[in-house]
């Protein structure tokens, strides 16, 4: 079958290319920088304890601080109430920050926290604690409510999130967890749907500039040199993509717990099938659009710009990572992932970060599949005339009326 | 290669339009087996897409071709060399498994086309080439691995397009010797050039195209006996210029030391002869040759009357 000669010659001339062998070594790294990278260095450095210095405000007041914050990371010192030494100590950095307590506390709408380097988020949310907790006690003991009764007042439950699955399993997971963990497969498929589309859109303007093409066709047909050229690409995709996630689970699974190391995103093998699966349907999607562009195009340079509203659709997924993981089943969230070129991404974003209904799934996947088939007979068509006109640039207009053409 | 003499193609009124541009516009010709058939034109004339469309690669808007008396098929690709114009190979992949890919895309078995690409790599001197990228290949090299693998599956009709476009003058021999080859051993081969000098001296039949149209068409040796004028060439030093005023001469394509004459339909060149020798005193004269006109001028002519013929209608 003459089909299955070019699926073998393509992925041929693939596998044996030395930039396909080196990335495909590589690539695990790649996604392990990008995916535990992250996880591992929040884990091994603990956050730097902080030494805020208080100055003004009265004795109990500052008792009271001292004692909040004990074991919360920053140390409190007391330093006169004059601004001229605060700041000096400041800028020698023998204190990360201080605060000066005005004199009417209780009444005070702000205070103010003075740092030489820009305040971190975590800090702050601490210190606004710790005060916060201080002045409350304070005012509680002035209304005469018993010392030994204002711990327990004060205690209040800590808010802890819970995922309820579709199996009827709860299980915590914070919203940063989920976030990562769409992030770092976005960039998964994003990454390789525009590295693989566009290799079958240069392999396809190859033949064009190395002139191959006609010897071919006097061989084969259009349709199957083009679909010989994008199968060939996919079988060498999918060996490589299949390789990656293989090494990059087994390395997790191994050696995670050698280095001590716990992964945050959760590697469930559910995820992992919808990974593959929307990963093959915006391959053969953007593959047969590639394939059409390169035959459109005249060399690589001209694919480029041909190709350019294509990566918009791919980027526009990764832009629109918070609206979507923050709001999975919204409108927005909805009609992304349904609509075909953004589909295969932001489908699997609202699969990995919510639990969109099955019909929208399956909806989703219908959407793709019908969109492939039609892009496939329009990009044949394209292929068939553009594949044949070597050496010039073509305008939009001309290439839609190739269509036309028997 | 089949030696018998029906026809291999036939094209039968033949119409392929892009767009507005009438690339093929009603041309019908056939090849017959064992000759050498060349379609000829300018740049643009129609050539490729006729071969085209001959090779099953893009199908006409109108119009019939038939090959070996049967409609065209897919499969028929299998029996016909292709060397278009365009013709190149892929660079990073070995020169054996280049042939051997092409050739099993014609149809021959793997063992089969190993066996044959070594036989035709021994004959044009590349042996020591096969497990080499066909980027280290000189142009000259690579030009010689193109045609094998046109004639790799030993077809029964070779089709080459502007074979000798871009060839330096050895590789030209080299591949007329072969084409001679072929038409010695009874070979059918059916080739477009621009090169009118190449085609007269290979052709037995021809077809002359322009815009899309057929010009002419027939046995190279009739269409020169039907269609030219006696033309005389002169290679001289001093002036040609009584020569113009000649009832003699119909035309004159003049270069500064070269000239081809061309006499009026009854015109005796012995005459000719003589009024040079009379104005000896301006003139030196080293060649005195008496032509039978060349393609190129044939053409020429052709187009022009055509153009004359539509001016008036």
């Amino acid at each position: 079958m003459k089909l299955w000669k070019v699926i073998k010659m393509e992925f041929k001339m693939i596998a044996a290319n030395r930039a396909f062998i080196i990335l495909t070594i590589i690539g695990p790294f790649l996604i392990l920088a990008v995916t535990v990278l992250p996880s591992y260095l929040a884990m091994k450095s603990s956050p730097e304890e902080k030494t805020v210095a208080i100055a003004g405000g009265d004795r109990e007041l500052v008792t009271l601080i001292k004692e909040s914050a004990l074991h919360s990371g920053i140390e409190i010192v007391e330093l006169p109430d004059n601004p001229e030494i605060l700041k000096s100590r400041l800028l020698n950095e023998e204190i990360d920050g201080y605060v000066i307590l005005p004199g009417e506390i209780k009444s005070a709408t702000t205070v103010n926290y003075v740092t030489s380097t820009g305040a971190d988020w975590a800090t702050i949310e601490k210190l606004q604690g710790i005060i916060g907790s201080a002045v409350t006690m304070l005012k509680l003991r002035e209304a005469g409510v018993p010392t030994d009764r204002v711990g327990e007042i004060m205690t209040r439950p800590r808010l802890v999130p819970k995922k309820l699955s579709k199996s009827g399993e709860e299980r915590s997971e914070d919203y940063l967890t989920g976030f990562f963990t769409v992030l770092a497969f976005t960039v998964l498929l994003y990454m390789t749907i525009l590295l693989y589309g566009q290799s079958i859109g240069r392999s396809v303007v190859m033949e064009k500039t190395q002139k191959t093409v006609e010897i071919l066709l006097s061989s084969v047909r259009t349709d199957e040199l083009l679909f010989g050229k994008i199968l060939g690409s996919a079988f060498a995709s999918i060996l490589q993509y299949v390789f990656w996630i293989g090494v990059t689970v087994f390395s997790i699974k191994v050696f995670g717990p050698m280095l001590g190391l716990t992964l945050n995103i959760p590697l469930e093998s559910r995820l992992l099938g919808y990974l593959v699966l929307y990963f093959l349907l915006a391959f053969f999607l953007y593959s047969s659009i590639y394939a059409a562009l390169g035959a459109a195009s005249s060399d690589e340079q001209n694919l480029g710009q041909l190709s350019w509203p294509l990566i918009i659709f791919l980027v526009l997924p990764m832009v629109s990572i918070s609206v979507i993981t923050s709001n999975p089943d919204g409108n927005f969230s909805v009609f992304l992932s349904l609509f075909p070129l953004t589909s295969p991404i932001v489908m699997f974003q609202r699969i990995a970060i919510g639990n969109p209904p099955v019909s929208s799934v399956l909806l989703s996947i219908g959407i793709i599949l019908v969109t492939t088939a039609f892009t496939v007979v329009l990009s044949a068509r394209i292929f068939k005339v553009g594949i044949l006109l070597t050496g010039k640039r073509h305008t939009i207009r001309e290439i839609l009326r190739w269509l036309h053409y028997r | 290669m089949n030696q018998s003499k029906k026809p291999v193609i036939e094209v039968n009124d033949v119409y392929k339009y892009f767009g507005s541009v009438k690339a093929v516009d009603g041309v019908s010709f056939s090849v017959d087996a064992g000759e050498i058939f060349g379609i000829i034109g300018p740049n643009g004339a129609g050539k490729t897409t006729l071969l085209r469309m001959i090779m099953n690669i893009i199908g006409p808007d109108k119009g019939r071709i038939l090959f070996n008396g049967g409609r065209l098929e897919e499969r028929d690709k299998e029996k016909i060399g292709y060397l278009p114009e365009e013709r190149g190979l892929y660079k990073k992949v070995k020169v054996l498994d280049m042939l051997v890919y092409l050739a099993e895309l014609k149809g021959l078995e793997r063992q089969v086309a190993r066996k044959a690409a070594h036989l035709w790599l021994k004959r044009f001197g590349l042996q020591g080439w096969a497990l080499r990228k066909v980027e280290t290949l000189s142009k000259g090299m690579a030009q010689k691995v193109q045609f094998i693998a046109s004639v790799i599956h030993n077809p029964l009709l070779l089709i080459l397009d502007e074979p000798f476009a871009g060839l330096d003058p050895v590789s030209t021999d080299v591949l007329r010797d072969y084409i001679q080859e072929i038409r010695n051993s009874g070979g059918t081969v059916l080739f477009s050039t621009h090169n009118m000098e190449q085609a007269e001296k290979i052709c037995s039949r021809i077809l002359m195209v322009n815009n899309g149209r057929e010009v002419l068409k027939g046995r190279l040796d009739e269409i020169k006996e039907r269609f030219g004028r006696k033309t005389v060439t002169l290679e001289f030093e001093g002036s040609l210029e009584f020569l113009k005023k000649s009832e003699l001469v119909a035309g004159i394509s003049m270069y500064p030391r070269y000239a081809e004459v061309e006499l009026t339909e009854d015109a005796d060149p012995d005459l000719l002869f003589k009024l040079i020798a009379t104005n000896a005193d301006s003139l030196s004269v080293k060649r005195y040759e008496l032509m039978t006109p060349s393609l190129h001028k044939i053409f020429v002519d052709q187009v022009a009357l055509k153009k004359e013929r539509e001016g008036r209608q």
